[in-house]
């Protein structure tokens, strides 16, 4: 039982440390179960917020990995609208490229915002028509503020 | 020695025939019958082709006496001040005066500003062809041709024959050269001739024939009523009957000598010229009119990490 204990708080520990980044969900959202993602909710009409992790490797720091995520969406003929600095809740900068892209004849809004750790890259994605997402989209700037990277 | 009247007869219609050879032989004598001076002649030029032919008709009057001179109908043969002064090798364009037309026994300037011929013509009996190819703007060859059409019957002319592309006009002579010109407007020029026919000299020759026959067609006419018996006069009606066909064939050689030259006739051919592009003029300066060229794309590197791939907004929406 003595043994159990610290062997317990090290799983804890290990476990918290890897947790995944959380975000409170808007309202009219619900969460859904992805293997892809940490987290993934959408709202009835199909705007969707996800949250993934993946490790830092190679390791980089914000500029790094949004320029890289950045040149990714650029070839697949994203079209960068606008480029902010954002904070998560608990106070880890991070930096937020809002794309439009067509696809099927619509015009679609797509919002990726990376935030990196020391050994995480998180990266929120937000997206949908951009007639719909557009009324939705101060929810979804606060549901990015929620998050806690960790 | 007395002489059977039959042999007089015979004897008689030899003499007729030796006339008419002899006369024949003194056509470069012959002294002017051709209607230009023929103060009455020259209306023929006014004249359409609806009243040429009652009049081409010259038997009866004409042929009566022994010294007959034919007076050809209007539109027989064109009168000299309006056909005789253009050579063949002459511009169409060029200025060779002002037609004049005899209206009944006196002349009369026509209010003709392009005449065709000029007024120092001699006596001439031309047929005038001209060709035209033009080449107008793409999808108007319809309006073209019918532009075409309309300035033909205001020149007293009409249409001889016409398909999708081509025309052929005729109309009177002495407007040959206005029409030409007018025609000429209708778009751009690829190619233009005229060839003048001189018929002057077998008009002639058929007239003096003409003439001859009908003045031996007149004493041949006294000697049937000469004739004393039955034989006599059938030889005499068979060499009538003989004289009379060959005067009408000359006849209607004369018709249609004077109808080719009274009407010209000008062949048109239209084509499309190629459409152009529009140039629009700018006076602005180059560089503001055309925007700098794009730079190439900067060249990047990808990374190697998987997960970005998935970052997509298809990726995003598609439930699973």
């Amino acid at each position: 039982m003595r043994r159990s204990i610290p062997a317990f708080i090290l799983a804890a520990l290990v476990l918290g440390g890897c947790s995944t980044a959380r975000l409170q969900t808007p309202s009219g959202f619900a969460t859904h179960d992805d293997d892809t993602y940490d987290y993934r909710a959408s709202d009835g009409e199909g705007v969707v917020l996800a949250v993934r992790t993946e490790k830092n490797d190679p390791k980089g720091d914000l500029d790094f990995w949004s320029s890289a995520v950045d040149v990714k969406l650029r070839r697949a003929g994203y079209e960068a609208k606008t480029l902010r600095d954002v904070t998560s809740a608990n106070g880890r900068s991070g930096r937020q490229i809002r794309y439009e892209v067509e696809s099927g004849g619509r015009i679609l809004a797509f919002w990726v915002t990376v935030f990196v750790t020391g050994r995480r890259v998180v990266i929120v994605e937000a997206g949908g028509d951009t007639e719909l997402f557009e009324p939705k989209a101060k929810s979804v700037e606060a549901a990015i503020a929620s998050l806690d990277v960790g | 020695m007395r002489i059977p009247a039959r042999s007089s007869i015979s004897l008689a219609l030899l003499a007729l025939g030796l006339g008419c050879a002899s006369k024949s032989s003194m056509a470069p004598a012959y002294d002017g019958g051709y209607p230009g001076h023929d103060p009455g002649y020259d209306m023929a030029m006014e004249a359409s082709p609806e009243m040429m032919a009652p009049e081409m008709q010259s038997d009866g009057p004409v042929a009566q006496g022994a010294s007959p001179s034919v007076s050809p109908g209007p539109g027989a043969v064109m009168p000299a001040a309006v056909m005789g002064a253009l050579p063949p090798s002459q511009p169409v364009g060029a200025e060779v005066g002002t037609a004049v037309a005899s209206d009944g026994g006196g002349q009369r300037a026509v209010a003709d500003d392009m005449p065709t011929t000029g007024d120092d013509s001699v006596d001439q009996m031309l047929i005038f062809n001209g060709s035209l190819h033009v080449a107008v703007q793409p999808d108007s060859i319809p309006a073209s041709i019918d532009a075409a059409v309309d300035q033909a019957v205001k020149a007293g002319g009409y249409i001889s024959q016409q398909t999708d592309t081509s025309l052929v006009l005729r109309v009177p002579s002495r407007r040959f050269r206005r029409l030409m010109r007018g025609l000429e407007g209708l778009g751009e020029v690829k190619s233009r001739s005229v060839q003048t026919v001189d018929v002057s000299e077998q008009f002639h020759d058929l007239k003096v024939r003409l003439e001859n026959l009908q003045a031996t067609r007149s004493r041949i006419q006294k000697l049937m009523s000469q004739a004393k018996d039955l034989s006599e006069i059938l030889v005499v009606e068979k060499e009538l009957e003989r004289i009379s066909a060959e005067i009408d064939a000359i006849e209607g050689q004369l018709r249609y000598l004077g109808s080719q030259a009274a009407f010209s006739t000008v062949t048109m051919n239209f084509s499309e010229l190629p459409r152009e592009l529009v140039v629009v003029e700018d006076d602005r300066k180059d560089e503001e009119i055309l925007p700098p060229p794009p730079p190439p794309p900067a060249r990047v590197l990808g990374t190697s990490v998987g997960w970005i791939d998935e970052v997509d907004v298809n990726h995003l929406l598609s439930l699973r």
